[in-house]
């Protein structure tokens, strides 16, 4: 009996932790753990653009109080920079966001609001105004909370389990 | 059947000294096995016409075509799966089926579910993960031998890019890529690639062209990349390099080989 009672907990153990790894997938279970572990830092972008220490200007910096409301974030940090290089077909405000491929598989562009993108709890606005002479771009880092961060994890895994729900219902 | 109507016919009109001459070249080439492509132009002429219509059906959508932006980036993933699927499905072939239930798959999950057909993921369409999954051969999509293939069969080893053909689907798998399982497309000709184009906005900005978004359908070399190959085009607003993959030696190619 007790050897069958340790065979049966084992094999519902296995179950259940394979259950957990198909529903989470394994890196964002993994990121979820580490990202509320962890201790808080401040993550930002390299742009190719020549910091100042100028105030940055109202426009962009509205734009970065309006993500931080948007995704209850806390702001870490903020720099202003310069940039030459003006895309002709970009006037007035801009995302300022990297386009390049690495940056694209660090971070995750996020779908309201503007110029914003993440990576596990933390969050970069990086917007920029064009002119003529070149550009003003202001990169912002945010974070979110843990709890805030682990109540998105939940709503990822019962959108999952809806979904679920769904593939069984048609049959 | 063919090779006997075309025999009939010759037999018909020949004469005893040329009728013998016609015999033993169909001897020589029975024995040489050629006999047995008589009836292969047909098989070819279809499939290769199958090809072309993927193709045809692809180029439709490159930029600057109206329906160029058919297939953007959604919030930064990209949907060149879709397009892929569009483009066979318009052209006639058979592109992998979706799994519906949660049996389903399961099924679709297992190598069984591959030779039925279903995509191994269990979204539909069948993901760039699929498309480049080298060991699975879909329903009417089969894989271009590899170098591994090449070394077990004693010949030259050539990487299945070098010998895709027009009509090809060529995938590779991203495991760094957090919401995509890689990049999938069709190949036009040797060194041609057309997909939805995840990286037309960096390399656009970098070519000081006129920006398109992201996803937008192009030809691009990409899956035929050297190894060494390192992108020229460099972010202007990071510095980083725009493309990072696409390497010949990590491209899957499938072909369609159904009539």
């Amino acid at each position: 009996m007790k050897t069958f009672l340790k065979w049966s907990s084992l094999f519902a153990s296995v179950v259940a932790l394979l259950l957990l790894v198909w529903i989470f997938e394994p890196l964002d279970l993994a990121k979820a753990l580490g990202e509320y572990l962890l201790p808080t830092s401040v993550k930002t972008v390299s742009l190719a653009c020549t910091p100042i220490s100028e105030d940055p200007p109202p426009d962009l910096i509205k734009v970065v109080d309006e993500q931080r409301g948007l995704y209850h974030l806390r702001l870490q940090s903020t720099a202003v920079c310069r940039s030459d290089h003006s895309d002709p077909a970009q006037e007035g405000r801009f995302s300022a966001l990297p386009r390049s491929e690495q940056f694209r598989i660090d971070w995750k562009p996020l779908s309201r609001g503007c110029c914003s993108a993440r990576f596990g709890r933390h969050v970069i606005v990086a917007v920029g105004n064009s002119k003529e002479s070149g550009s003003v771009i202001v990169q912002a880092a945010l974070i979110e909370s843990r709890g805030d961060y682990l109540n998105d994890a939940w709503q990822r895994f019962t959108q999952k389990l809806d979904r679920m729900k769904g593939s069984f219902s048609r049959h | 059947m063919v090779e006997h109507r075309t025999f009939n016919a010759v037999v018909a009109g020949s004469s005893p000294a040329r009728l013998t001459n016609t015999l033993r070249d169909l001897v020589e080439r029975t024995a040489a096995g050629e006999t047995s492509r008589a009836t292969a132009p047909r098989f070819s002429q279809l499939r290769r016409r199958s090809e072309q219509l993927i193709v045809e059906e692809a180029q439709t959508y490159v930029f600057p075509s109206p329906t160029s932006h058919d297939f953007l980036d959604q919030n930064g993933v990209n949907q060149c799966n879709r397009f892929v699927q569009i483009v066979l499905e318009n052209a006639g072939t058979v592109p992998p089926l979706a799994a519906v239930s949660i049996i389903e798959q399961a099924i679709a999950k297992s190598r069984i579910g591959q030779y039925l057909g279903y995509s191994a993921g269990p979204s539909y369409p069948a993901s760039a993960g699929d498309w480049a999954f080298p060991r699975t051969t879909m329903k009417c999509w089969m894989n271009v031998p590899t170098k591994f293939n090449d070394s077990l069969a004693g010949g030259p080893t050539l990487d299945p890019a070098d010998r895709a053909e027009p009509g090809d689907v060529i995938a590779e798998t991203i495991f760094r890529y957090s919401d995509a399982s890689g990049h999938v497309g069709i190949v036009q000709a040797q060194q041609q690639t057309i997909s939805a184009d995840s990286a037309i906005d960096c390399a656009d900005a970098a070519s000081g062209l006129p920006v398109q978004p992201a996803g937008t359908i192009d030809v691009s070399d990409y899956g035929f990349r050297p190894d060494n190959w390192v992108d020229p085009l460099k972010d202007p607003r990071s510095g980083q390099p725009c493309r990072l993959y696409g390497k010949n030696s990590s491209a899957v190619v499938k072909r369609f080989v159904c009539k």
